[in-house]
């Protein structure tokens, strides 16, 4: 028994179904004819959608335009919003100044005071090698 | 390629190399409305709305067949994802109150009882017994069974793998002949 054969009631059930819808079929031309109705309807209307999307943006795109050059006057450079962002620290930040920080992050250099490491006080004067010290 | 009707003629676009003509069309249009009525879930409004929407993708080039397959192949894809775009649209639709503000119609009802009275006493039992089974296997079924495809044929209009095609064909077929035989008898 091969599976044609097993299936021969699934077979027939189906074949009578077909039987029965291809009665009722309803005709190619029918559809085919609305169908190229509607497509030719197609053709015609589908500019429209994208003439009011077109005009709707350029409509847009002034109006925006108008505000923009109808806004507050551009800031000088360094007083505006972008100096002060350069300018902007975290407001956590002096948590990482450990003490000696200043010290820690200046160059040493010959004959340049150290900075003080309290702030308060006045600066060291400058040590100046005597005569006896040198010799 | 051109078409005759009512006196003009209708141009089809077509690819290169490909040639899928009116009267190509004209002879799967019985099996292609079949196949239409299962994805429709027997409806046949909406299989008539389907097909017609399918032509029309077809005339204005949106579906073309490039000849890779063969034309009933490419045509039942194309029906069986028309049918789903259109089922998809339907569910949002009834999803939203979308269509009081668009003042879309009402959907087409079922067949009412009277329509049918007339039709077979076991295609209605196969038609009540199919929409029991899973899409995927009422659409293997009906490919294999009422469209005389191979299974192959039918995983390539599903988009799915063979071995996935013949494991829902054989279950689908063996659910189908529980409901449709053990009950009876």
């Amino acid at each position: 028994m091969n599976s044609q054969d097993e299936d021969r009631d699934l077979r027939e059930a189906f074949a009578l179904q077909r039987r029965e819808e291809e009665k009722q079929v309803t005709k190619f031309h029918r559809l085919l004819t609305l169908a190229w109705t509607l497509s030719q309807g197609r053709g015609r209307t589908s500019l429209v959608p994208v003439i009011l999307a077109a005009s709707v943006l350029v409509a847009l795109g002034l109006v925006i335009g108008q505000v923009l050059q109808h806004s507050e006057p551009v800031a000088p450079p360094g007083t505006g919003p972008t100096a002060y962002l350069a300018g902007w620290t975290e407001p956590t930040a002096f948590l990482l100044r450990t003490p000696g920080y200043d010290f820690v992050s200046t160059l040493p250099a010959f004959g340049r005071a150290v900075p003080a490491l309290d702030p308060g006080a006045p600066p060291l004067p400058l040590h100046t090698p005597t005569q006896q010290e040198r010799s | 390629m051109a078409v005759e009707l009512n006196g003009g003629p209708i141009e089809i676009p077509r690819q290169d190399g490909a040639h899928l003509l009116e009267r190509d069309l004209e002879a799967l249009h019985p099996a292609c409305f079949g196949w239409a009525l299962g994805c429709c879930r027997w409806n046949r409004a909406e299989a008539e709305d389907v097909l017609q929407t399918v032509y029309l993708k077809v005339l204005d080039g949106r579906a073309r067949f490039d000849g890779r397959s063969s034309a009933k192949t490419w045509l039942f894809a194309v029906i069986r994802r028309t049918a789903s775009e259109r089922r998809r649209r339907q569910w949002l639709l009834d999803l939203l109150p979308v269509r009081l503000l668009l003042l879309q119609p009402e959907q087409a009802p079922a067949p009412a009882p009277e329509a049918l009275a007339d039709a077979m006493e076991v295609s209605e039992r196969l038609r009540a017994a199919l929409l029991k089974l899973s899409a995927r296997q009422r659409e293997l079924l009906h490919l294999v069974f009422y469209q005389d495809l191979t299974i192959e044929e039918a995983a390539a209009i599903l988009g799915i793998s063979v071995g996935s095609a013949r494991t829902h064909y054989h279950r689908g077929k063996a659910r189908l002949r529980h409901l449709l035989f053990t009950r009876s008898a």
